[in-house]
């Protein structure tokens, strides 16, 4: 028995042995032709610079190029600024991952020694930083004959940071500052040589008042709906864009009395940083229609976009500035919606960044245009007293039981009781199966729903958006996953069928024109 | 199993849970009091930053923030007063810093003071000199950018004098530039005359290294060419010198060695040749052969772009009075000499000789080309090529044309 069970032990170890040593050999032989595959890019050879663009595009304007030395070239003045931004972006990155990495392509010897004992510090105290800066305003103090050094002021560098301590955010800083700049042409780099803090000086600019009485005015009597063409839901301006349809949509909305629209853009779809133009003409296209249709349009921005980290806040801010500043003077613009449900995301990226995130692009889109006013689109009336000083009308939705929805509502009202309040997005699917067990509402549950609810705003005197105009065949898995169960009930949220066949509840929302006169 | 089945289901039910954001504890703030700061430091004082605080709180940070960053510092806690020792890179940068006084996630207090430069420690100088070559004349300059910092690398105080000399040919100047905009600058203007000027500064008794720019000679002016040779006959094989004076610049200074100059020549006949040469101390020379026929040549140089010669006229006469030909087997074999020279001499090898075949209807059929040989040269017109029949033959060599009717047969 133990010979047997000796046999049967060797035989075990032997073919296991054998099984690992061919493993091994497979293993070694692997590696070595993994390794003679990689080595540097041959392009590397030829130093090409990184294009940089994508990652970081603070605003940066030259207040001044006259100077004493030498008048400088354009094409000089891009690769200064160009490279001074790499700087920036560097010392970002290096004081987030607290690495050297980059700093020495855009310090000199002695710039960067500085900046590493400051790295060298905050690696053995734990510390590290988010950093971003979002605006720059040079001025050029000379420039050298043979080119190969420049000095200039930066103004009032508007900087911004988060502050941890292992993993944990201990505190966010926004400040002002400005810089006395050295910077040397060495290897084909601009490396900043000298770094001064200079004292800031008063921004002299003259801004124009910010006049949003008249939109304030309309929103106080808005009655409208969000919006989605049939046949491409949360894809408004995609392959399937057609001006035509969107157009008899219109006339539609018009004809049961609503005045207004709420449209999404999404942030990627539109180009990131760089906005598509292409993109912007369809928007247009969509506010001329709603203009001819007595339409005004909510805009909501950034839909889709998930990602408030500071790194990235300066390609959000390209994005908002390029759709702002090119349909902000559009006669059926009513406001900025800046985020859709952003309170939403505060568990996954943490409330207090996505709140300096929304803060500041509030700041900047009040910036941009003076005309508008500004909101955001909060999940629930709860979350509507976040930022409720920042935004001039407060938007908020609400899906849950309609009996609990005044007492939610006058709850908003007491905290925040001056600025209007918005239901952005409220509705009730009509789908009832065996997805949810039958125990949604059919038809006449939707009517019955709208029924209540439309009194409720009438009597309260509430500005409303519903949701939805149609009945959607097709809704995309990033709306809300690819589970049956959670994403059937979001195909019936119309008043017209997917036909265009219009559903009990649709006479419910037609407004009487005794009441819009 | 029992267990095993609990301690799994516990396992299940524990990842689960979901993290939950802490509710902020509610630590009560102390009170702190700046005691001891100066408004003013000099670069590499020693700075403390001392607090009084109501109470011992040990986990009270300070946060510093200068031009190249920021850090957090952790105190020394002493009783009820807590030290902060600002660590070196920032108290040798000169300037603004600014400091928060932190508990957890609360500013207690905020503050900041000033660091100067630390001249009278000692100073570095940087210099850039550029460009280190310019042409003479009034117009040209280098510029000469003086970056004079502390031993911590701190650009010194706004105004601070900076001494700069030059040196060329006998005068040494001296002028007192002061600093502005990090730098002190001046212009080193272009001399009349060419030759090196130096420069040197100091600022705070620091020298400077010596930095040279050379000033080169402004562009070439006019010149004229002059051109020599053995003998005046057109041999095609002796050597014509062309020569100029010394070129210089309107400063005349001698234009730099190495200036390229090219001679144009043109014939009678309107055809062009040229050759080059570079000048070594401002003259430039340059060959070229006799050609093999009388001709009257014109000959001017120019230095691109900056200055031409004048005109210069050189005649060569015929060297060959006449040439015989003789034909042979059938009229095929032709045989063009001797060739004789100026004084009876047989001509050097390589004397063009053209020969241009027509048919009897003047139809040009083709040319053909050879050079002499020991005073002669030799068509040999194939059969195969040119039946026979009868063909007009012109003959072309050292300006001298002949023709001839000849019946070809044969062979």
């Amino acid at each position: 028995m133990a010979i047997k069970l000796n046999k049967t032990i060797y035989r075990t170890i032997i073919i296991i042995t054998f099984i690992g040593l061919n493993a091994l050999v497979l293993y070694g032989i692997g590696a070595a032709w993994a390794f003679l595959n990689t080595g540097a890019d041959r392009t590397s050879m030829l130093h090409l610079e990184v294009p940089m663009d994508e990652v970081y595009r603070p605003n940066l304007e030259w207040i001044n190029l006259d100077n004493p030395g030498r008048p400088i070239e354009e094409q000089t003045v891009g690769e200064i600024t160009n490279d001074y931004m790499n700087a920036w972006h560097v010392r970002n990155i290096a004081y987030k991952k607290n690495d050297y990495y980059g700093i020495e392509d855009f310090y000199t010897d002695s710039a960067r020694t500085r900046l590493y004992a400051n790295i060298d510090l905050n690696v053995k105290n734990d510390n590290w930083y988010k950093r971003t800066t979002l605006n720059h305003k040079s001025d050029l103090d000379f420039y050298s004959a043979d080119g190969t050094m420049v000095v200039f002021k930066d103004y009032n560098v508007e900087e911004y940071q988060e502050i941890y301590q292992g993993e944990q955010l201990l505190f966010t800083e926004k400040d002002t500052t400005s810089y006395h700049v050295m910077m040397l042409l060495e290897d084909g780099f601009w490396r900043i040589r000298h770094l001064n803090e200079i004292p800031s000086i008063a921004d002299t600019t003259k801004t124009e008042p910010r006049n949003i009485t008249k939109n304030i005015k309309k929103i106080e009597n808005l009655k409208g709906i969000n919006y989605y063409p049939k046949d491409s839901p949360w894809d408004t301006f995609g392959k399937r864009f057609n001006d035509t349809i969107i157009r008899d949509d219109f006339k539609i909305i018009e004809n049961m009395g609503l005045n207004t629209i709420r449209i999404f853009i999404q942030y990627e779809d539109f180009g990131k940083s760089r906005v598509n133009y292409k993109k912007i003409n369809l928007l247009k296209k969509i506010l001329d229609a709603a203009h001819d249709h007595n339409l005004d349009v909510l805009i909501t921005l950034f839909d889709f976009y998930g990602d408030y980290d500071v790194s990235n806040w300066t390609l959000t801010h390209r994005h908002a500035q390029e759709i702002v500043n090119a349909v902000k003077d559009h006669p059926a613009l009513l406001a900025w919606d800046i985020k859709n449900e952003p309170d939403l995301d505060f568990n996954s990226r943490g409330k207090l960044r996505v709140l300096s995130w929304l803060e500041q692009m509030i700041e900047n889109i009040k910036k941009w245009d003076r005309n508008h006013p500004v909101t955001i689109g909060w999940s629930s009336p709860e979350a509507g007293v976040e930022l409720a000083a920042k935004v001039d009308f407060i938007s908020y939705h609400y899906y849950r039981e309609i009996h609990k929805y005044k007492e939610a509502h006058n709850k908003l009202r007491s905290i925040v009781p001056t600025k209007p309040k918005l239901l952005q997005e409220y509705g009730m699917s009509s789908y009832k199966g065996l997805w949810n067990l039958y125990r949604g509402a059919n038809e006449e549950g939707q009517l019955e729903y709208y029924k209540e609810m439309q009194k409720t705003l009438k009597e309260e005197n509430i500005p409303y958006m519903f949701w939805t105009l149609y009945d959607f065949e097709k809704v995309p898995s990033s709306v809300a996953g690819s589970l049956p169960w959670k994403t059937k009930k979001q195909h019936f949220f119309g008043c017209l069928d997917s036909l265009g066949n219009k559903k009990p509840a649709y006479y419910e929302l037609v407004s009487k024109k005794e009441s819009n006169p | 199993m029992d267990k095993s089945i609990l301690i799994l289901l516990s396992f299940i039910l524990l990842s689960c849970s979901s993290k939950k954001e802490e509710p902020p504890k509610e630590l009560p703030l102390i009170k702190a009091e700046l005691i001891a700061i100066k408004e003013n430091y000099i670069a590499g004082d020693s700075i403390v930053l001392k607090f009084k605080t109501d109470v011992a709180a040990p986990n009270i940070k300070l946060h510093l923030k200068n031009a190249f960053g920021t850090i957090l510092l952790k105190s020394k806690l002493s009783h009820n007063f807590l030290n902060f020792y600002i660590p070196n890179n920032f108290t040798r940068k000169a300037g603004e810093c600014h400091w928060k006084l932190i508990q957890e996630k609360t500013t207690l207090l905020k503050g900041g003071f000033s660091i100067k430069t630390t001249a009278p420690k000692g100073t570095k100088i940087e210099t850039y000199f550029g460009p280190r070559s310019i042409t003479a004349g009034n117009n040209d300059f280098s510029m000469l950018i003086i970056a004079p910092t502390d031993i911590y690398d701190n650009t010194v105080n706004p105004g601070t004098e900076v001494i700069i000399k030059s040196q060329f040919l006998e005068t040494i100047s001296e002028l007192k530039v002061p600093t502005n905009n990090l730098i002190a600058w001046h212009n080193v203007r272009s001399t009349l005359k060419s030759g090196r000027i130096l420069v040197t500064s100091h600022c705070n008794e620091t020298k400077s290294k010596e930095l040279t720019t050379i000033v080169f000679p402004s562009n070439a002016t006019d010149f004229s060419i002059s051109t020599s040779s053995a003998h005046d006959f057109a041999d095609g094989n002796q050597i014509l010198h062309l020569k100029s004076d010394i070129i210089k610049d309107k400063y005349n200074n001698v234009v730099s060695d190495g200036t390229l100059v090219t001679f144009m020549i043109k014939d009678q006949k309107g055809s062009s040749l040229f050759t080059i040469g570079t000048t070594l101390n401002g003259i430039v020379k340059a060959r070229t052969l006799h050609p093999s026929e009388a001709s009257n040549w014109k000959i001017q140089a120019f230095i691109t772009g900056a200055a031409e010669s004048s005109i210069i006229e050189v005649n060569f006469r015929t060297a060959i009075a006449d040439y015989s030909v003789h034909f042979s087997k059938g009229n095929r074999n032709i045989d063009i000499g001797p060739f004789e020279s100026f004084m009876k001499q047989l001509v050097p090898d390589g004397v063009l000789v053209q020969l241009d075949i027509y048919d009897s209807e003047e139809k040009f059929i083709e040319t053909k080309k050879t050079t002499t040989k020991k005073g002669s040269s030799t068509f040999f017109i194939s059969p195969e090529y040119l039946p026979n029949g009868n063909y007009k033959l012109v003959f072309k060599a050292a300006g001298i044309t002949k023709e001839f009717t000849k019946k070809i047969h044969g062979y």
